[in-house]
């Protein structure tokens, strides 16, 4: 998707393109060659649907590779009137990341929690009186050949990737209202080969997460259940998957094509229903597990929202809404989005425009430079 | 606590990961950009380069030599030179100033030096020169007049007679008519200051304009007997005197009274006959101001008894008068005064 950003301020999205995944299984790339071809032709469709040249990529991270961990820091604020300053904030901000990972992993998010002072949430503690400030992050971090590899993609396009967005984060702050994100809500995007996770309270991000486990299993479920190639089981999960089972009736049967051709057969619909069912509880269930006493019912009063691809599935929000035992609903995109553009499909690249638009505003606010001509001139050589 | 934060772990982060990939790894597309982008990468880096041998280049030429700038086209030479002038300068003066080459193209010419050649001389005020395509130089001359003569000598030179303009300028008259220059009254008194070989200009010289210019046009038949005009009283008491013929020395005021006035009360003392050939004038003070104007009258000689009247003598007849009617003269305004006369 492109967005076009006018005087820093406002974002238009003036193309987009799209192509089946190839090469990447679980959010990893697999075969780079492939992935490359079928990330360029996207990217290619898109510059050709907006007429202009893309200058930078805001790209999306998502694989089971990526793992999260909350660290905390505190220091006693150093002014003699007890007063916070600058330096207290930069300190504990930095003792909070300073967290050593593993040989080979790097972090890709440090989002960080609202500070504390003396016990009391503050969006900004400079100037305020207090004795003790502390400040937490959710630090989310991936193995780094996996991140090359995806940034590598994009680079064999001979385009910098400005900035990595975790694909839950670019969704949820897509499809929640900042009044959700500040009482509490559970985004869960459930893609082709992943299914990422953010639980948002008191207005940031507390947890996040992916699982290797997305609708493309549905898919090979269904397969493997009822002896399908994987075209004909995503077939058959597009028009009679579901989230529940719905379907009472044993003996109720559907066609796989319905054109009476040569090879049309029939299968239960309760089969169906209770096979792809049963995998959508179960993703339920490991997100909840994963959550553990991070996820507190009475703390989400948003509810859950789903989103992705294979969300669109009927009755996935009833089954979110019985496992995690609060209100669910599907996502939806904001008023302003194109009706073309309000698939929940897309809520993770307009997301990613979103980030984008963010981060530049900040960057004029802030009164930093973005790259200058010089620098993306010889960036791009 | 700054030493603690100072040796804190280096968190590695997805932007330590290198991006640049080789050529081999992107797609054809890819590789393309690639090629786009670094031919454009180049393509700046030379424009830059052009344009700074450019400027390196041009500043090189300007220093050796600036007209190798100045011409960049190959133009007409000139052929004409179209003068115009509100005075008494001609063509033939302003060619032989300008003094152009034969082959001076149009385009070669250096206009502005060209000007500071006419302007050399005082009598030109202004001078704008264009060119006229294809082949005509356009010389437009504003001169000064003259308003009085000036003699000047220089180191051990002969003495020789300048004009002074309207604005203090001493200039040597080119192209006037020798009986107009003649009409004109030397200035006296007058402190020449030299400055690189040109006389500085005279201050002061505006009021003397007025005051002659007023002159000329009331009282034509005095006037044309003023033959020194001095400046030995203006700088301290404001004062112009004028010697003529038939008044030795006649004063006039610049601070407060203004000429018409002291032209037409000089004109009523000569039209009542206060000053006559046998009863001559040495001074007329008219910058007392008001109605008093103090009259210096020369004692005539006392022939010696017995001595027969001179038959050739024959008392000077007034100066024709009737050049306008009567009404007209400025002393026509001024028919009460009190002359309070004192013979010496």
């Amino acid at each position: 998707m492109i967005g076009e950003l006018s005087q820093g301020r406002s974002l238009s999205i003036i193309g987009f393109g799209e192509c089946q995944s190839r090469g990447v299984l679980k959010g990893a790339v697999m075969d780079f060659r492939s992935a490359s071809d079928a990330t360029h032709s996207a990217l290619l469709a898109a510059e050709s649907n907006a007429g202009v040249r893309i200058d930078e990529v805001y790209l999306a991270q998502a694989g089971g590779h990526l793992e999260g961990f909350y660290n905390e820091a505190a220091v006693n604020v150093s002014a003699a009137d007890n007063m916070v300053s600058a330096v207290d904030i930069d300190t504990v901000m930095r003792l909070a990341k300073a967290k050593a990972l593993p040989e080979g992993r790097m972090v890709v998010h440090n989002i960080r929690r609202p500070f504390r002072l003396d016990g009391r949430l503050v969006p900004d503690p400079e100037h305020l009186v207090g004795q003790r400030l502390e400040v937490g992050y959710w630090t989310v971090h991936g193995q780094e050949n996996k991140i090359a590899d995806n940034i590598h993609v994009i680079r064999g396009f001979n385009v910098p990737v400005a900035e990595l967005i975790l694909s839950s984060l670019a969704s949820g702050t897509m499809v929640t209202s900042a009044e959700d994100r500040q009482n509490g809500v559970l985004v869960i995007d459930i893609g082709g080969g992943t299914t990422d996770y953010a639980l948002y309270h008191d207005g940031c991000a507390y947890a996040t997460g992916v699982l290797p486990v997305g609708g493309s299993h549905l898919t090979n479920d269904l397969s493997l259940g009822l002896r399908l190639t994987d075209g004909q089981a995503e077939k058959l999960k597009l028009r009679f998957g579901s989230g529940t089972v719905t379907t009472r009736d044993k003996s109720e049967k559907v066609w796989l094509n319905g054109d009476f051709a040569i090879g049309d057969r029939q299968f239960p619909r309760q089969a169906i229903e209770q096979i792809t069912a049963a995998r959508v509880w179960e993703i339920f269930e490991v997100v909840k597990k994963r959550l553990g006493a991070t996820f507190v019912p009475e703390r989400a009063a948003a509810g859950v929202v789903l989103t992705g691809g294979s969300s669109k599935l009927p009755g996935i929000a009833e089954a979110a809404a019985k496992v995690f035992g609060i209100t669910a609903r599907l996502g939806e995109a904001p008023g302003y989005i194109n009706e073309n553009l309000r698939d929940p499909g897309y809520s993770t690249a307009l997301g990613l425009l979103f980030f984008g638009l963010n981060s530049s505003s900040e960057a004029a606010a802030n009164g930093r430079r973005r790259s200058g001509f010089f620098s993306r001139l010889f960036a791009n050589a | 606590m700054s030493s603690h934060v100072n040796t804190l772990p280096q968190v590695r982060t997805w932007r330590d990961i290198q991006q640049a990939i080789a050529p081999k790894a992107m797609s054809s597309e890819g590789r393309k950009r690639l090629q786009v982008a670094t031919a454009k990468t180049v393509g700046v880096l030379f424009a830059l380069g052009l344009a700074g041998w450019g400027v390196y280049e041009a500043m090189r030429i300007w220093e050796k030599n600036p007209m190798a700038i100045k011409s960049p086209v190959k133009s007409a030479p000139v052929k004409f030179v179209d003068s115009r002038s509100d005075g008494v300068l001609d063509q033939g003066w302003v060619t032989r100033t300008l003094a152009l080459p034969k082959s001076a193209g149009l385009m070669e010419l250096d206009l502005i030096a060209l000007r500071k050649q006419l302007l050399a001389s005082g009598q030109v005020r202004t001078a704008v020169l264009t060119r006229k395509f294809p082949e005509t130089l356009v010389v437009m001359i504003e001169e000064r007049s003259p308003v009085a003569r000036v003699r000047a000598q220089v180191g051990a030179a002969a003495a020789k007679d300048l004009l002074v303009a309207r604005d203090g300028v001493i200039y040597e008259g080119v192209s006037y008519d020798a009986a107009l220059i003649a009409t004109l009254p030397f200035l006296a008194d007058v402190p020449l200051k030299l400055v690189q070989g040109h006389f500085q200009p005279i201050e002061g010289m505006d009021k003397v304009a007025d005051l002659l210019s007023t002159a000329h046009a009331n009282i034509p038949a005095l006037f044309s007997g003023w033959y020194v005009v001095s400046l030995s009283r203006y700088a301290l008491d404001g004062e112009i005197i004028v010697r003529s013929k038939d008044i030795k020395e006649i004063t006039f005021g610049t601070r407060e009274s203004d000429f018409f006035k002291q032209i037409a009360q000089l004109d009523l003392i000569v039209e009542e006959g206060h000053v006559q050939a046998d009863h001559p004038a040495l001074s007329i003070n008219l910058a007392v101001g008001g109605s008093q104007v103090p009259v210096v009258f020369e004692i005539p000689a006392v022939p010696a008894p017995g001595a027969k009247k001179n038959p050739t003598v024959k008392p000077s007849s007034p100066a024709p008068a009737a050049v306008r009617s009567e009404p007209q003269r400025p002393s026509a305004y001024f028919t009460n005064l009190h002359f309070p006369s004192r013979e010496l």
